[in-house]
């Protein structure tokens, strides 16, 4: 009779002398001190009832240094074959983990399935979902499932949690939002359960709960130390893989943006194309009536002028938005600050009449590569629109800066005006097509639409300081070889 | 003159076309270019009706819209704007529960006199016939005075 059969017939403890011999023969031949041999028999022997878990654990520290080869051919040969019992459960998960740490996957898992049979316990349950996470093969935890399938139902966050990672695997999306919806309504009291969601959240791209989230997480009172306790790891692991997709989802961001922006941009088209319509159709409309009646030239000719007007309007319209929609780019050498000086000189008459000065700095030529026209309408939108800020602003002393820094890569603008800045809830609006807060008819709303647009095509950017408080200031990048080389050969 | 008509248009030519189409109906028109206006001049006068563009300065439509409530619950209110896209069509909807009698698109379907058309019904929902056979309907009893005999 082996030791092993002792154990599992009886119960009664190995025999010491026969234990040692197991572990000098065959394989540990020669290997071993006598101290050595001592603690794996001791190993083996506290493997047999859960009192002592405590010892056992201490006992795996030291041989784990040195002999774990040893400590693993204990293991398989006294606890993973023999049957599981309640009076081992702890011993038994203990194992598992152990198994788990020595990368032994299919043993910690038949121990744990076996384990589950006896008991479902979710710290068990758990591990068993990680372990097959781990691998890659998630047929253990469905066969699991499929002995218990109310387990998905369970509000343990143990469970939830590896739920999780198991309906992204299955690409259950039906499944995976029912978790994370539990999770939020079971767990809204825990700031690390509703953090690690808040990762979730994000790796699965639910901008909208997401953003739920963020307001809820927001209300905990802040913690003063650096977070520890509960669920702590948990928040950590969730955390790791969302870099990649917080990534992915900034260029959504970005396009639905550019989509917002082009559904923005044909509704205000449309609407400012409506209007001369109607006035076409209205003036048509009462003049017939008028005509039928009495024909006068004078009344033929206020129609025809009429429309006339109105034609014009919708052509300006056009005009307005070209720097959007042409495609031909000249690009040729061009020192910026000539440019600039040009468009200033060629609104003089405005800048003079509003007691507007300009100041330009430094003056040192800046060549860059690029489209200069465009470089023009770029500078020319931000001086009308600095100009108008300032005249609404009605103050005594005006002043529009442009700062240039030549950087290797980029020119910076810094665009100052001493105008009425933008009002915090605007700073979001300000780059969307037809959003005007000007008196009709002073500015439909497109110049910094055209601006940003301008920016964009050239691989530039613009933004609004938040630090500037003495009316606006715009810092522009600008990469001083154009984007626009690459359309133009393509 | 058959009613009084307030006229809430920013865009001028649009404004004095139909006023003027208006008025050739016996149409008595006060035209404001924004909603501050248009609250203000219903402190000072009752209207029978409202033409309200949606879009204005400042104050869009709907905004003006619950202001006039406020002030008058019973005005007859005809929204009238060149949006077409179903965003709009959801600030229409909210509209209707604020009370609007009426909805007439601008822009490719602009019909000047079929807005007249509406802006009379409105006002004037009954023809003389028509006012002639509804009360020869009624009985005859009905509009006698209960406190004759007392005098």
């Amino acid at each position: 009779m082996t030791i092993l059969e002792t154990m599992n017939s009886n119960d009664t403890l190995p025999d010491m002398k026969q234990l040692s011999d197991e572990i000098r023969n065959p394989r540990f031949a020669g290997k071993l001190d006598e101290a050595t041999k001592q603690n794996l028999s001791e190993f083996a022997h506290l493997l047999n009832d859960d009192s002592n878990l405590t010892k056992l654990a201490r006992l795996e520290k030291i041989l784990e240094v040195d002999n774990r080869q040893q400590l693993e051919q204990v293991l398989d040969e006294y606890v993973l074959i023999r049957e599981r019992s309640l009076k081992t459960q702890q011993i038994d998960r203990y194992c598992a983990s152990l198994y788990e740490k020595f990368g032994e996957h299919d043993k910690a898992i038949k121990l744990l399935t076996e384990f589950l049979s006896l008991r479902i316990e979710p710290v068990a349950v758990r591990s068993l979902f990680r372990i097959c996470r781990t691998i890659k093969n998630y047929d253990s935890v469905d066969d699991f499932l499929s002995k218990n399938p109310n387990l998905i139902k369970k509000q343990d966050f143990n469970i939830l949690y590896e739920l999780v990672y198991y309906f992204e695997t299955k690409n259950d999306d039906h499944q995976l939002h029912r978790v994370l919806n539990t999770i939020e309504k079971g767990f809204a009291h825990s700031l690390p359960i509703l953090k690690t969601l808040k990762n979730f959240y994000i790796r699965f791209g639910m901008l909208e709960e997401l953003k739920r989230l963020e307001s809820i997480i927001r209300s905990f009172p802040k913690a003063k130390h650096k977070a520890t306790g509960k669920y702590i790891e948990e928040q950590e692991e969730s955390e790791i893989e969302i870099v990649p997709t917080v990534l992915a989802l900034y260029s959504e961001v970005e396009h639905q943006k550019q989509l917002a922006a082009i559904s923005d941009l044909t509704r205000g088209i449309s609407h400012e194309l409506g209007q001369p319509i109607t006035n076409i159709r209205y003036t048509i409309q009462f003049y017939k009536k008028i005509l039928e009646k009495n024909l006068t030239k004078d009344s033929v000719f206020k129609v025809f002028d009429s429309i006339m007007e109105e034609t014009e309007r919708m052509g300006r319209l056009i005009k307005r938005l070209s720097p959007l929609t042409s495609s031909k780019n000249i690009l040729e050498n061009f020192n910026l600050i000539e440019r600039i000086e040009k468009r200033v000189q060629l609104e003089k008459p405005r800048l003079y009449d509003n007691g507007i000065s300009v100041i330009i700095s430094p003056r040192e030529p800046v060549t860059i590569y690029g489209d200069a026209v465009k470089f023009d309408q770029l500078i020319s939108n931000l001086l009308l629109n600095a100009i108008d800020a300032i005249t609404e602003a009605k103050k005594v002393k005006n002043k529009i800066e442009i700062k240039i820094k030549d950087e290797t890569q980029n020119v910076l603008l810094f665009f100052s005006d001493t105008g009425i800045g933008i009002p915090l809830e605007n700073k979001n609006k300000i780059f969307d097509p037809f959003f005007s807060t000007k008196a009709p008819g002073k500015g439909e709303g497109l110049g910094l639409f055209i601006v940003w647009n301008l920016l964009k095509s050239q691989g530039g950017k613009i933004s609004v300081d938040n630090q500037y408080t003495n009316g606006t200031r715009f810092i522009i990048t600008l990469p001083k070889k154009s984007n626009l080389e690459k359309e133009i050969k393509s | 003159m058959i009613g009084h008509v307030m006229l809430v248009e920013d865009e001028i030519k649009t404004a004095e076309m139909l006023k003027q189409a208006l008025e050739s109906e016996e149409i008595e028109v006060l035209w404001v270019e924004n909603g501050r206006d248009a609250l203000q001049a219903m402190k000072k006068e009752r209207f029978d009706l409202i033409i309200l563009d949606l879009k204005l300065p400042e104050m869009m439509g709907d905004e003006v819209l619950k202001g006039i409530r406020k002030i008058d619950r019973y005005v007859s209110v005809i929204i009238y704007t060149n949006y077409q896209d179903p965003s709009m069509m959801q600030i229409m909807q909210n509209l209707i529960n604020l009370g609007v009698d009426g909805y007439i698109s601008k822009g490719a379907d602009a019909d000047l006199w079929a807005t007249v058309t509406k802006v009379k019904s409105l006002l004037d929902p009954f023809s003389e016939d028509e006012k002639n056979d509804l009360l020869s309907s009624l009985p005859e009893e009905a509009f006698v005075n209960p406190h004759k005999d007392d005098e």
